[in-house]
C-alpha cells in the first residue's frame, strides 16, 4: 500500500491495535505488520510522534512496565475517550470506503 | 493539555523517557531505527506546547545573551531602575496627595457644596465659600436634589480640655471640629468604641456629647476602654464622650485631624462668642452632600442656587433694594467632587508635584533613550550573528521575537529594580517634604501596576526599533559587517542629541531654581534673624477678658526682659514670616483716595521694643513704647513703602490713619517711620505696613519675641516657667527660633530645588552612561578600521579625535536643541523663580559647560581605550 494513504490512517491503525490489548511501540509495529500480512509497515519516525500526539490528546495513556525481555518498556493503552474516537474513525472509514467503492463500481 | 504543560516544566524527564523508549525499540530490532535525533525532536514537539517551548528558549537564550554583556545589562537595568523608580515615587506621592479618597463610604459620590459669585471671585460682603446655619436647616427641609447633606465648620478650634473630676491646674488643649449630627451618618463612618453622633445630639436641649478621634484616644488615653461614657470638660463645658471614631478616619480635611467632633449646637460654648447659629448672614459652614439618584450635578446646582436666592430674598425683607437683589442673585452654588476631602496640602503641593512629574517624565525619556541607543548599538554588534541565523533559514519573525523578548526581559528587570528603588525614593521624598504622618504613603497596587506597565511598554517600544532594523537586513555581501556609526546622523545619533537636549533642560531648570533659592536666602529681609526665640500663646484660652489684656502685656513684657540670657523681648500679634497677616483698606486724612480707588494696608499689632528686638531700623519719629496705653492718643508707625506709596509729598509724622475707606472715627497718629522688612513670607515685595500698639488694639493670641545672648532654644524652659508664674493656664502653643520659621517658609522652594537638582544630575548621569555605552560599542565595532589606521601611521591622539569627532557633532546639535527648548520651557518656571530671570545667562552658560564637560568625559574614556588597541591584534579581529 502506498505511504500517502497510510499517513491518514495511522491513528486508526494504532487505536485499533491498542483496542485488542496494551502494547509497547515495537509491539504495535509488529502487530500492524502481522495483521496486514506484512502489507503495512509503520515507520518509527511516524509511529512514535503519533503515539505522543495521541497521548497528549488523551486518547491513549502510557505506563512503564517490564516487557517480555524483562526490560522496561512504555506500554500504551486505550482510554475511554480513545475508544469513543476509534468507533468514530472506524465508522467514518467504512462510510468513506463504501462511498469510494460505489463510485468505482459505477460505470 | 495538562500533560503538555507538565512536560514543559520537566524537560529533562521528558528527554529521558523519549531516549529510553527509542533505546528499547532499537534493542528489539538489533539497532535498526530511523533518524533518532529527528524522531526524538518530533516526539518532543508532540508532547509539549510548541510556542511556549520556543518562548522559553528565547528567554533562556536572552538571559545567556544578556549575561554575556554585563555592561549593557548593568547600564540598561540601572537606567530603567532610576527612570522608573523616580517616576513611581512621584506617582505614589501624587496618588497619596491628589487622588487618594477619604476613608468613608462611597467617597466618589460625595460632593462639596460651595457658594460663590458667578465670576469666580467671592463677593466679600455677602457670601463667601461658606454657608450659614439657617440656610443649612432650610436646605435640609426643602431641597429635592440631594439625598444626603451634612454641615461642618470651616477648620478646627482650639479649646481647653480636662477630664472631669481630675484637677484642672495643668490645662491641656485640644482641637474640636463642629459638625452636624448626621456628619458620621452621611460619611458612613462608624465608631471604634461607643457610638458616633446621632441626630438627637444636635438640639440645643440635648446633653452635650463629643466623639473622640482614635489618634487622640491612643496618644492621650492609651486606648483606655473606659473613656467612652466619661465626661470631658471642653472650654469649661462638660461633654460626655459618646465614642471613638473609626481608627482610619481623620475628618474631611486632609492633614488637620481634630481631637474631638462635637455637634454644631455646642458652637456657643466652643467659640466663646455671640452664637452664629441663628445668624443667616454668618457664613461659617461647609457642606458635603450626595445627589439623589438620577439627578445631574448641573441640575442640582441650578436647584440649590434657586433655593439660595429664594431664601435670602425672603430674609431681605418685603421690599429689598435693587442693589441687595443684585448682590443676592450674583451668588451661585457649585458642587465639586468631595471624596478626596479638603486638602491644603493638595493646594500647596499640586503645582510643585506637577512640575516634578514633568521632570521625572523627562528623566524616564532619557532612560528609555539610553536603552534604545544601547539596543541599537548592540544590534549592529550582533549583526553577523543574525545574518548567520537568517542565512541558515531562521524565519524573520523568530528573530524579531528574539529581540523583543530580550528587551522585554531587560525592562522587566529594570522595572523590578525600579520598584525597589521607588520605595527608598518615596521615603526620602517624604522626609524632604516634611509630610505629616496623616498622609499615609504605602505600597499601592495601582502604583505597582503603573510601574510594570511602564517598564513593559518601554521594552516593547524600544525592542521594536532594533527589531525593525533587523527585519530589513539584507543578505547581500555589501551589507555584511557594518557598524552603527557609519551613517553620519542615524537614529542612534538622534537619540543622543535628544538626550543631551533633555538633560540640558533639566540642568538649566535646576540651576535656575538653585540661583533663585540663593537669592531668597541672600536677600535683605529687613531684620536680624539670628538668636531669636518665638513663643506663641493665647490669653483667651487662659480665660482673659479684653480689658485685662493690656496689663498682661505689660507684666509679661517686663518679666521676659528680666530673664537671664535675654537681651531684648517684645510682643507682637504675628512674628515675621509666620505666614499670618492681616490687611484691609485704610484712609489717610488729607490724602483721600480718588473715588473708586482703595488704599490697602497691612496691619500688625506690636508691643514696646518690637523694632529694637528685631533690629528693624527706625527712620523717623519714635517707636511704640510704654507711653502708648489704652488711655493715651491712638498712634501708629508706618514703613518706608507706606510713605512712598501714600504720603509722597507729605511729612508722614502727625498724619492720621483710619480703618475703612473714609476718614471717620478716631484715627491713629503716625509717630514714626521704620525701614521695610519681610512680614508675610520671603517672596513678598514690600507692602505698605501699619504698626499699632497692642495696648491700644488688644489681641488675645500673640507671640513673644526674645533676642537671646546665646542659643535661643536654651531659654525655652525659663520662658515656660515665666509664663506659668504669670498664669498657670497660659499655654505655650508653639515654640521655635526665627531661623527655623524662615527655613520653614522656604521648605517648598528647598524641596523643589533639591529634587530638581537630583533629577538634573540623574539625567546627566543617564545621558553620560548612554554616551559611554554607545561610543564603547561603536569603537569596538570599528576595531579593524582603527587597526588599519594605526598600522598606516595614525597616532593615538588621531584615534581619540576620530572617535570623539562624531560625538562633538551630536553634542553641538543637542546643546542647540536643548537651548531652544529651555528658552521656551523655563518660562513655565517663572512663578517658582525669585530674583532670577528665566533666561539667566549665568545659569545657561554654566549648564552648557557642565553638560559639554560631562559628555566629553563620557566619550573620552572609550575613545582612549580604542586608541590603546594593538594594531596587529586589531587587524586580526573579525
Amino acid at each position: 500500500m502506498p505511504r500517502e494513504t497510510l499517513q491518514g490512517t495511522l491513528d486508526l491503525l494504532i487505536l485499533k491495535t491498542l483496542a485488542r490489548g496494551t502494547a509497547h511501540g515495537y509491539g504495535i509495529t509488529c502487530a500492524i505488520l502481522n495483521a496486514s500480512q506484512n502489507q503495512l509497515r509503520v515507520e518509527e519516525g511516524s509511529l512514535y510522534p503519533a503515539l505522543r500526539r495521541l497521548e497528549s490528546a488523551g486518547l491513549i495513556k502510557a505506563e512503564w512496565k517490564a516487557s517480555e525481555s524483562n526490560r522496561r518498556a512504555r506500554y500504551y493503552e486505550l482510554t475511554r475517550a480513545g475508544r469513543k474516537q476509534l468507533a468514530q474513525i472506524e465508522k467514518e472509514w467504512r462510510t468513506h470506503t463504501a462511498v469510494i467503492e460505489d463510485f468505482l463500481a459505477f460505470e | 493539555m495538562w500533560r503538555k504543560l507538565l512536560n514543559f516544566f520537566r524537560p529533562a524527564k521528558l528527554e529521558a523517557e523519549i531516549r529510553e523508549e527509542i533505546e528499547f525499540h532499537r534493542a528489539q530490532t538489533a539497532g535498526f531505527f530511523g533518524n533518532t535525533g529527528l524522531i526524538a525532536d518530533h516526539m518532543r514537539d508532540a508532547s509539549t506546547i510548541a510556542w511556549l517551548e520556543i518562548c522559553a528558549q528565547d528567554i533562556r537564550y536572552g538571559f545567556r545573551q544578556l549575561s554575556k554583556s554585563p555592561v549593557l545589562l548593568a547600564v540598561a537595568v540601572l537606567s530603567l531602575a532610576l527612570g522608573i523608580g523616580a517616576n513611581t515615587a512621584i506617582f505614589t506621592l501624587i496618588h497619596a496627595i491628589m487622588l487618594q479618597m477619604l476613608p468613608v463610604r462611597d467617597p466618589g459620590s460625595l460632593l462639596l457644596l460651595y457658594s460663590g459669585v458667578s465670576d469666580g471671585v467671592t463677593s466679600g460682603d455677602l457670601i463667601g465659600d461658606a454657608i450659614s446655619y439657617p440656610f443649612y436647616q432650610y436646605l435640609q427641609a426643602h431641597n429635592s436634589a440631594l439625598s444626603e447633606l451634612c454641615a461642618f465648620r470651616q477648620g478646627n478650634d482650639d479649646v481647653t480640655m480636662h477630664v472631669a473630676g481630675e484637677s484642672d491646674t495643668r490645662v491641656e488643649y485640644a482641637s474640636v471640629h463642629l459638625v452636624s449630627a448626621n456628619y458620621f451618618d452621611v460619611l458612613g463612618v462608624g465608631a471604634a468604641a461607643g457610638r458616633v453622633l446621632r441626630n438627637t445630639d444636635d438640639t440645643r436641649s440635648s446633653p452635650p456629647v463629643a466623639v473622640m478621634s482614635y489618634r487622640f484616644w491612643d496618644n492621650r488615653f492609651h486606648r483606655d476602654p473606659a473613656i467612652p461614657g466619661k465626661t470631658i470638660v471642653l472650654n469649661g463645658t462638660p461633654f460626655t464622650v459618646a465614642g471613638i471614631a473609626a481608627a482610619e478616619f481623620f475628618g474631611e480635611r486632609i492633614r488637620t485631624a481634630p481631637d474631638f467632633w462635637v455637634p454644631l449646637s455646642s458652637e456657643p460654648q466652643m467659640l466663646k462668642r455671640e452664637p452664629l447659629l441663628d445668624d443667616a448672614n454668618a457664613f461659617w459652614l461647609n457642606f458635603l452632600a450626595r445627589l439623589k439618584p438620577g439627578i445631574t450635578r448641573r441640575a442640582a446646582e441650578a436647584e440649590l442656587t434657586a433655593e439660595l436666592h429664594g431664601f435670602y430674598l425672603a430674609q431681605a425683607g418685603p421690599h429689598p433694594s435693587a442693589d441687595a437683589i443684585h448682590k443676592i442673585e450674583r451668588v451661585q452654588i457649585t458642587l465639586q467632587p468631595g471624596g478626596g476631602g479638603i486638602s491644603g496640602l493638595r493646594y500647596l503641593y499640586s503645582k510643585p508635584l506637577r512640575v516634578l512629574m514633568a521632570v521625572v517624565a523627562l528623566v524616564l525619556l532619557i532612560a528609555c533613550a539610553n536603552i534604545a541607543t544601547l539596543l541599537l548599538a548592540r544590534a549592529s554588534a550582533r549583526r553577523p550573528e543574525f545574518l548567520c541565523r537568517l542565512a541558515l533559514g531562521a524565519p524573520r519573525i523568530r528573530l524579531l521575537r528574539q529581540v523583543l523578548t530580550e528587551s522585554i526581559l531587560l525592562s522587566l528587570l529594570g522595572g523590578f529594580a525600579g520598584a525597589l528603588f521607588a520605595w527608598c525614593c518615596v521615603k526620602t521624598l517624604i522626609l524632604l517634604l516634611h509630610f505629616d504622618p496623616v498622609v499615609r504613603v504605602r505600597p499601592d497596587p495601582a502604583v505597582l501596576a503603573f510601574t510594570l506597565l511602564l517598564s513593559i511598554l518601554t521594552g516593547i517600544v524600544f525592542g521594536i526599533i532594533p527589531a525593525w532594523k533587523f527585519s530589513r537586513l539584507d543578505l547581500r555581501p555589501s551589507n555584511v559587517g557594518g557598524n552603527t556609526w557609519r551613517r553620519r546622523f542615524g537614529s542612534t545619533q538622534m537619540l543622543i542629541t535628544f538626550q543631551i537636549a533633555l538633560s540640558l533642560c533639566l540642568v538649566v531648570s535646576a540651576a535656575l531654581l538653585g540661583r533663585s533659592l540663593l537669592e531668597l536666602e541672600r536677600q535683605n529681609i529687613g531684620f536680624e534673624r539670628n538668636r531669636i526665640l518665638l513663643v506663641r500663646t493665647d490669653a483667651e484660652l487662659a480665660g482673659y477678658q479684653q480689658p485685662q489684656l493690656a496689663d498682661l502685656y505689660r507684666n509679661l513684657s517686663d518679666r521676659l526682659i528680666q530673664l537671664p540670657g535675654v537681651q531684648s523681648a517684645a510682643l507682637a500679634r504675628f512674628s515675621p514670616v509666620s505666614g499670618y497677616s492681616s490687611s484691609g483698606s485704610i484712609a489717610i486724612e488729607g490724602n483721600l483716595p480718588p473715588p473708586g480707588k482703595i488704599l490697602n494696608g497691612w496691619f500688625l499689632q506690636v508691643g514696646p521694643r518690637f523694632f529694637a528686638t528685631l533690629r528693624i531700623p527706625l527712620l523717623a519719629g519714635r517707636p511704640i513704647d510704654a507711653r502708648d496705653t489704652a488711655a493715651s492718643t491712638p498712634v501708629a508707625l508706618v514703613n518706608q513703602t507706606f510713605v512712598n506709596q501714600y504720603l509722597q509729598h507729605l511729612n508722614p509724622l502727625g498724619q492720621h490713619i483710619y480703618h475703612g475707606s473714609s476718614a471717620r472715627g478716631t484715627g491713629a497718629e503716625i509717630v514714626g517711620v521704620v525701614a521695610d522688612s519681610k512680614f508675610y513670607d520671603l517672596r513678598e515685595h514690600a507692602e505698605p505696613m501699619v504698626f499699632y500698639p497692642m495696648s491700644q488694639q488688644p489681641v488675645s493670641g500673640f507671640e513673644l519675641i526674645l533676642r537671646t545672648a546665646a542659643d535661643p532654644n536654651g531659654i525655652a524652659a525659663e520662658v515656660r516657667s515665666a509664663l506659668h508664674q504669670m498664669n498657670a493656664r497660659l499655654p505655650m502653643l508653639e515654640q521655635q527660633t526665627l531661623n527655623q520659621q524662615l527655613e520653614h517658609s522656604l521648605r517648598q522652594d528647598k524641596m523643589i530645588t533639591t529634587l530638581s537638582s537630583i533629577f538634573g544630575l540623574l539625567a546627566l548621569l543617564l545621558a553620560s552612561i548612554g554616551i559611554y555605552g554607545t561610543l564603547a560599542y561603536s569603537a569596538a565595532g570599528r576595531t579593524s578600521e582603527i587597526g588599519i589606521r594605526m598600522a598606516v601611521g595614525a597616532q593615538r591622539a588621531d584615534v581619540v579625535l576620530l572617535v570623539l569627532r562624531d560625538l562633538v557633532l551630536v553634542l553641538v546639535a543637542g546643546l542647540t536643541l536643548g537651548l531652544l527648548v529651555a528658552a521656551v520651557g523655563t518660562t513655565w518656571l517663572r512663578s517658582f523663580l525669585f530674583g532670577v530671570k528665566p533666561l539667566d545667562s549665568l545659569a545657561l552658560a554654566a549648564s552648557v559647560l557642565l553638560i559639554a564637560a560631562v559628555a566629553l568625559t563620557a566619550g573620552y574614556l572609550p575613545a582612549q581605550r580604542a586608541a590603546r588597541i594593538d594594531p596587529m591584534r586589531a587587524l586580526r579581529h573579525d
